[in-house]
């Protein structure tokens, strides 16, 4: 899995509190998504775009990245544009194109990318485990976070069990297909896993017992807010309260 | 089966939320701290069976297994497809933060239900046929729920997506089939080789009182899910003046009536005239003060109002009285006998009309003031305007049935499939 490939890096935001990068990402987030008037989601475009660049990523990742994402958007884009009734632009055919539904196809469009643009920026900067770790300190249900923990510890070890089960049913001569042969195999390979992994978190609940543990997930590591985090909560704050503002007053009209 | 960021509307994202809220509360609440490894573990697999893609014909799907995750975590379910969720969202960007809680509650909700319906089936810890049928029908259950789930949050978020939302329902259909073959191999594989993984897990959970409880929260969660929609789209009024009193009328998007909706008429000059509640059927209607355009606000709660302007072009009969209101209790009656008319006698109805207009017309142009003629010409307009009422509400209702006729077509074929197979397996 190429998962945490934006993770490793020096920039400004990948050396930020990744407690503050995660309380941003969800405000930003929502007041983008709230967004109704085609200037705000210009702008919140454009703010994320200089987001985005400040991490400096290699720009063909990020393209690689989004044109993934967009490929849903551009599902939107073959229905919206015909399924919206209002003012006929132009026929297709048999179709009618609405200048409404290209309206709320670009601002879908915009939406989408400006707030996947600021959570690559903000939180693929981040490893998974210091996001986990921050989520701690951010007083999130202790359950859920070593729930979220040890998913991501042993995802990976399951990542290989399942590989190398792949290995072996190919190596058996297994080309799959569309019949009931190729499905039972996958669910004979699904439940392995299963048991592979309901063995396994056994173990490693076993293993926990034998080091002392008692339910509490101590935290050693703490983070430290520095005069860049502040400047970051700052700016991404201003930013955020002046979009909410834009929006909820209906200035741009 | 992700919404991404930036389409639904706030309202859904935040029913959504307060949802999947709920769901990781209870999960959570149930978890105990020494099953946390296991459960974490079993996410974890999860996780890595959606990336197996499976070929359908010539396309290929991956895996969903939500409904297997209810049979085999219960309540987890909600904190194990949050994660699940939360890491699609951070790695690759599919789906999004903002979406979450939705995304969650899609998910998860079906997958809890498909837990208390199968687990009682597989008490026994032996594949027995039908426990396998249950399962398989469940699973297939599950994704057509969830992709229910999906295309009404999006039908609400705008006029535009709910094409989107059909589609997305009609592409799980075949997903659906292939989840409940692979659901059903699974729980035979999983209670055959291993069976503590489904039932050892159900032993950890506490007596059947409880389970009870839990289907009853699972089952109101589910079903506030469709009660709240109901109030978080479009709310249309309509009005029509009938030459004595003004009519209006409200009513959801979905066709649900906007019932003891307050409705407030004011005047051209803002001045308040009227206040009431609509009926039981969602309508209302008053007698406006004199001439004018009026502007009619019908509030549908949750901060949802429709509002539209109705004009009133003549004095209204009952306050002018004399001449004028004697002539509309007459013509009253004769317009509804005649629609009552319709159906038993459709070739008679064309004739009569005609033979009354024509003498009307003589007579009109005696003793009938254009005034008096328009009123009458109102009073017979009626049925016409409340005619394209229940057409425009017909255009605007979510094509439900085609939804409710979906699940029903893949409970037989799967109920087929799945028999026959069974019987085979016997034969051998």
């Amino acid at each position: 899995m190429t998962c945490e490939a934006f993770s490793s890096g020096s920039s400004y935001l990948h050396r930020a509190d990744p407690r503050v990068k995660i309380l941003c990402a969800i405000f930003y987030s929502v007041v983008v998504a709230c967004l109704s008037g085609m200037p705000l989601q210009y702008a919140a475009f454009i703010f994320s775009a200089i987001l985005l660049s400040t991490a400096r990523i290699p720009f063909r990742m990020i393209l690689r990245r989004l044109a993934v994402v967009n490929v849903f958007v551009l599902a939107l884009w073959l229905v919206i544009p015909f399924s919206t009734p209002g003012h006929v632009l132009f026929h297709a055919g048999p179709l009618d194109v609405s200048s409404e539904g290209i309206c709320a196809a670009f601002s879908i469009t915009l939406k989408c990318n400006a707030i996947i643009m600021a959570n690559l920026a903000l939180l693929s900067t981040s490893s998974m485990f210091s996001l986990a770790h921050s989520l701690a300190h951010l007083k999130v249900h202790s359950k859920l976070v070593q729930l979220f923990f040890f998913t991501w510890r042993y995802l990976h070890v399951l990542e290989d069990e399942h590989r190398r089960m792949v290995q072996a049913i190919r190596i058996r001569g297994f080309s799959p297909r569309t019949d009931m042969l190729t499905y039972r195999t996958y669910a004979y390979l699904v439940g392995l896993l299963f048991v592979r992994g309901y063995e396994r978190g056994e173990r490693v609940y076993k293993a926990m017992l034998c080091r002392g543990f008692d339910g509490t997930f101590w935290l050693l590591h703490h983070f430290h807010l520095h005069g860049r985090d502040i400047i970051l909560a700052v700016v991404m704050g201003l930013v955020t309260v002046a979009l909410a503002g834009m929006e909820w007053m209906g200035i741009p009209h | 089966m992700h919404i991404s960021e930036g389409v639904l509307t706030p309202e859904i994202l935040v029913i959504g939320a307060a949802g999947a809220a709920v769901g990781l509360a209870i999960g959570l609440n149930g978890l105990k701290s020494e099953d946390i490894p296991k459960v974490a573990l079993l996410t974890a697999a999860f996780f890595v069976a959606s990336l197996i893609h499976v070929p359908v014909g010539p396309s290929s799907a991956h895996l969903i297994l939500n409904g297997l995750l209810g049979v085999i975590l219960g309540w987890q379910a909600f904190p194990a497809i949050f994660i699940g969720l939360t890491l699609q969202a951070v790695l690759f960007q599919f789906g999004g933060l903002t979406t979450l809680g939705v995304n969650t509650m899609n998910m998860a909700l079906p997958a809890v239900l498909a837990g208390f319906v199968v687990r009682p089936f597989l008490k026994s810890g032996r594949p027995t046929p039908l426990a396998l049928i249950v399962s398989g029908l469940m699973a297939a259950c599950c994704i057509m729920l969830s992709a229910l789930m999906v295309s009404l949050a999006l039908a609400f978020s705008g006029q535009g997506l709910e094409a989107i939302g059909k589609l997305i329902f009609m592409v799980h259909i075949p997903i659906a089939a292939i989840e409940a073959v692979i659901t059903a191999s699974v729980v035979g594989f999983l209670l055959k080789v291993k069976p503590e993984v489904i039932v050892g897990e159900q032993m950890n959970r506490k007596q059947d009182t409880k389970g009870r409880t839990g289907v009853a929260a699972a089952v109101l969660l589910f079903l506030s899910l469709f009660a709240v929609p109901a109030h978080a789209h479009k709310v249309n009024v309509f009005a029509w003046y009938d030459g004595s009193k003004v009519e209006l009328e409200g009513y959801f998007s979905s066709g649900v009536k906007a019932m003891s909706s307050p409705v407030t008429v004011t005047d051209e000059a803002g001045k308040e005239v009227f206040r009431g509640k609509t009926d039981d059927k969602g309508r209302l209607s008053f007698v406006p003060p004199g001439k004018g355009k009026y502007h009619v606000v019908l509030n549908a709660g949750m901060g949802h109002m429709a509002e539209t302007d109705v004009e009133v072009d003549t004095e209204p009969v009952g306050k002018a009285g004399g001449v004028a209101a004697p002539a509309t209790e007459k013509t009253l009656p004769q317009t509804q006998a005649r629609d009552k008319s319709v159906e038993p006698a459709g070739s008679v109805r064309g004739a009569a009309p005609v033979a009354s207009g024509a003498a009307s017309a003589s007579e009109l142009q005696a003793c009938v003031t254009p005034h008096e003629m328009e009123q009458i010409l109102d009073q017979r307009l009626s049925p016409i305007r409340r005619e394209l009422m229940v057409l425009a509400e017909e255009r605007d209702k979510i094509g439900m049935s085609d939804v409710i006729s979906g699940f029903g077509y893949i409970m037989g074929l799967m109920g087929i499939a799945l028999y026959i197979s069974v019987k085979r397996k016997e034969n051998s």
